[in-house]
């Protein structure tokens, strides 16, 4: 395998060029004034959504969580990569829980050859429960979900050392590792630079700042998946050496070197999952429940976990389909050609998750401002949209049509990059046409109305 | 092999216990009191304007003579807690509503456990509650009458509506009462388990700091 070429931008486009935005990001205050920040409102979620009040339509948790956290975090993976985790809550709770009662244990080999499948399993899970036990449109639902999260970190934190809850098991973090994969924003080290140091501070850490939370060594990362822009190898690297560059979205899935099969499994789960949460907002769905009930006599619970389980199954087998054919011109093994490819889907995938929660975040984004008066006793009354459905609409139409397009170029960038620009069509076509059909599905279901969360 | 097999177990051990975790979790959202089962019931309407609630939920239902409306307030009842229920009685045909109907409500805490009678409810003063609804002036051919359901559970509201002119109708509708407080055995169950695993990790460091004095 070839190695991956330094990026152009990073000798044109160094962020930390800019020195007042270096020294914030090398000062004590950063992350962790956006981390408090973050506690303060995450402990009102919390508080809310496990003893607030238990119609979602009324709880200031249920509408900052699923109304404007939820659909805003692709957009943030999108121009800022991992910024999110480095300010989240639950790894500021992380960091103090083991300074106070941390064991310090090295992560064991299960969880790092396992994590990711872990992951992916919760994943599913989480999806499906929401639709059987309720959990966005529930506040205490969601309380439980995030009590258990909380639990989950600190817990981890207890035994383990650095993030570990973050790198091998935060669901999120594996989403939002995806995700930022496609982003316009890269951290990474000049290895030239790096080739002369001895002290490795940036792993390692100094007497002032802590290594790696992630456990990456920046030197050799190639990838957005598990950087977070803590700022930790900004503080701590002796020889400035660390870049935060822009890039071209997409670039780093056929700039990147190792393809993880757990990965472009999660990538092609999450297309499941859109179609998942679309499907049971069609008419049809409906029908199928009634149907369901009296013809086969089974419940709803039941008859949704069949829809659930064809949903899921299909975009895979989809995709292992365009393998089968693929490897007739590219003689790789199945698995090492689902890997390269299954990432292809992602700009889709984030486009996707986009397209869907816009619709909530526009449609019903006033009620966070409502919910939070009602947390003072004030009654406000009013619509709760910001725009009308025909523009949101036409918004969801354009950001999946960006996606799909993002994704076709992907796959063939792709092919281009690993058999050659003559063999990269051939190779490609199985997974345009399944990405083609996979944006036209997405498409169709856009153009029915959402059922509201709040 | 053995490695493999093992990891399998623990993978899948780990999907049984997520999967059986949130039955403690109590999360079932409390189905909304919107009255869709009523037995006379046409489609129910419903608004999705903020603010409209706790009572927004209205369904409208029809048997040829009357047209009734029932809104519950708040929409989602708690055990001991004041119930506002208002009923808006019109005449189907012209639309008018109805002033001169005597409308009573009976309030019933479906029993699942009981087959003392047919229709599966019980019938003691804890579980049954009823009262005539006054006239309100808030809507014409409004009604309301408030009731306390002294237990969590699934309830029955039958409402008799009586009319000189137009006849007798009887709407039956669901209540679920369901508590709102915290789901205290979910929050204690995971404090527990933070607690137990911080004793756990504390040990462990002891044992570990010992380990090294010994090395010294």
């Amino acid at each position: 395998m070839s190695q991956s070429k330094q990026p152009k931008s990073t000798q044109t486009s160094n962020f930390l060029k800019f020195k007042p935005l270096k020294r914030f990001l090398q000062s004590s205050l950063y992350p962790g004034i956006f981390q408090w920040l973050a506690v303060l409102v995450f402990a009102v979620i919390m508080v809310e959504t496990l003893a607030g009040p238990t119609s979602a339509h009324d709880n200031f948790g249920t509408a900052a969580t699923w109304v404007l956290w939820w659909p805003l975090l692709p957009l943030f993976f999108f121009l800022f990569g991992r910024f999110w985790c480095g300010v989240c809550p639950f790894g500021l709770v992380s960091d103090l829980t083991q300074k106070l009662f941390g064991a310090n244990r090295k992560v064991p080999n299960f969880l790092r050859k396992y994590g990711l499948w872990i992951i992916d399993i919760t994943f599913i899970f989480i999806t499906w429960s929401d639709h059987i036990w309720g959990i966005v449109e529930s506040p205490r639902g969601s309380g439980a979900l995030l009590l258990l999260i909380l639990g989950g970190v600190m817990v981890t934190a207890m035994f383990f050392e650095r993030r570990t809850w973050c790198r091998y098991l935060c669901f999120l973090g594996s989403l939002s590792g995806n995700y930022s994969r496609a982003g316009m924003l890269e951290l990474r080290a000049n290895r030239e630079t790096c080739k002369t140091c001895t002290t490795r501070d940036c792993y390692k850490g100094n007497t002032k700042t802590p290594g790696c939370p992630m456990f990456e060594f920046p030197m050799a990362m190639e990838n957005n998946a598990n950087c977070n822009l803590c700022g930790n190898c900004i503080k701590s690297c002796p020889h400035d050496s660390i870049r935060l560059t822009s890039r071209k979205p997409t670039s780093e899935f056929w700039s990147m070197t190792r393809a993880h099969f757990e990965e472009s499994f999660l990538a092609i789960v999450i297309v499941g999952i859109v179609f998942v949460q679309n499907i049971t907002m069609l008419d049809f769905y409906q029908s199928y429940l009634k149907w369901a009930e009296l013809t086969l006599g089974i419940s709803k619970d039941i008859a949704f976990t069949i829809i659930f389980i064809i949903a899921m199954t299909t975009p895979v087998l989809l995709l292992f389909a365009a393998t089968a054919v693929s490897k007739r011109f590219n003689g790789e093994t199945m698995r090492t050609a689902f890997a390269r490819f299954g990432y292809a889907v992602i700009p889709l995938d984030l486009a996707a998750h986009m397209a869907h929660n816009l619709f909530h975040l526009l449609a019903e984004g006033k009620s966070i401002y409502y919910t939070f008066m009602g947390l003072f006793g004030v009654h406000l009354e009013g619509s709760t949209d910001f725009v009308s459905d025909p523009i949101i609409q036409i918004m969801q139409y354009v950001l999946v049509i960006a996606g799909t397009l993002g994704s076709l170029y992907t796959a063939y960038r792709i092919a281009k990059k690993n058999y050659g620009t003559s063999k990269a069509l051939s190779v490609a076509m199985p997974y345009l046409v399944v990405i083609l059909l996979f944006g036209i599905l997405n498409f169709l279901t856009f153009t029915v109305r959402m059922g509201m969360r709040m | 092999m053995k490695k493999k097999l093992l990891s399998f177990i623990v993978l899948a051990l780990f999907s049984l216990l997520v999967f059986t975790l949130p039955a403690l979790a109590d999360s079932k959202p409390a189905p909304s009191n919107n009255m869709s089962d009523m037995d006379m019931s046409d489609n129910p309407s419903s608004e999705a304007a903020h603010g409209d609630s706790p009572s927004s939920e209205v369904t409208v239902a029809k048997d040829g003579k009357f047209q009734v409306s029932v809104q519950v307030e708040p929409e989602q009842p708690a055990p001991n807690k004041p119930v506002n229920i208002m009923i808006t009685v019109k005449n189907e045909a012209t639309g008018q509503p109805v002033l001169d109907a005597s409308v009573n409500v009976d309030l019933m805490l479906m029993d699942k456990s009981s087959h003392s009678n047919m229709s599966g409810m019980s019938a003691d003063s804890d579980t049954t509650h009823k009262g005539q609804a006054k006239l309100d002036s808030m809507e014409p051919g409004m009604y309301s009458i408030t009731l306390t359901p002294t237990k969590q559970g699934e309830w029955n509201q039958d409402i008799h509506i009586s009319s000189p002119t137009l006849g007798e109708t009887t709407v039956t509708m669901p209540l679920t009462v369901t508590k709102s407080g915290p789901n205290w055995i979910l929050i204690g169950s995971v404090g527990g388990a933070v607690v137990l695993a911080g004793i756990f990790a504390q040990i462990l460091k002891r044992k570990q700091n010992a380990l090294k004095e010994v090395q010294k």
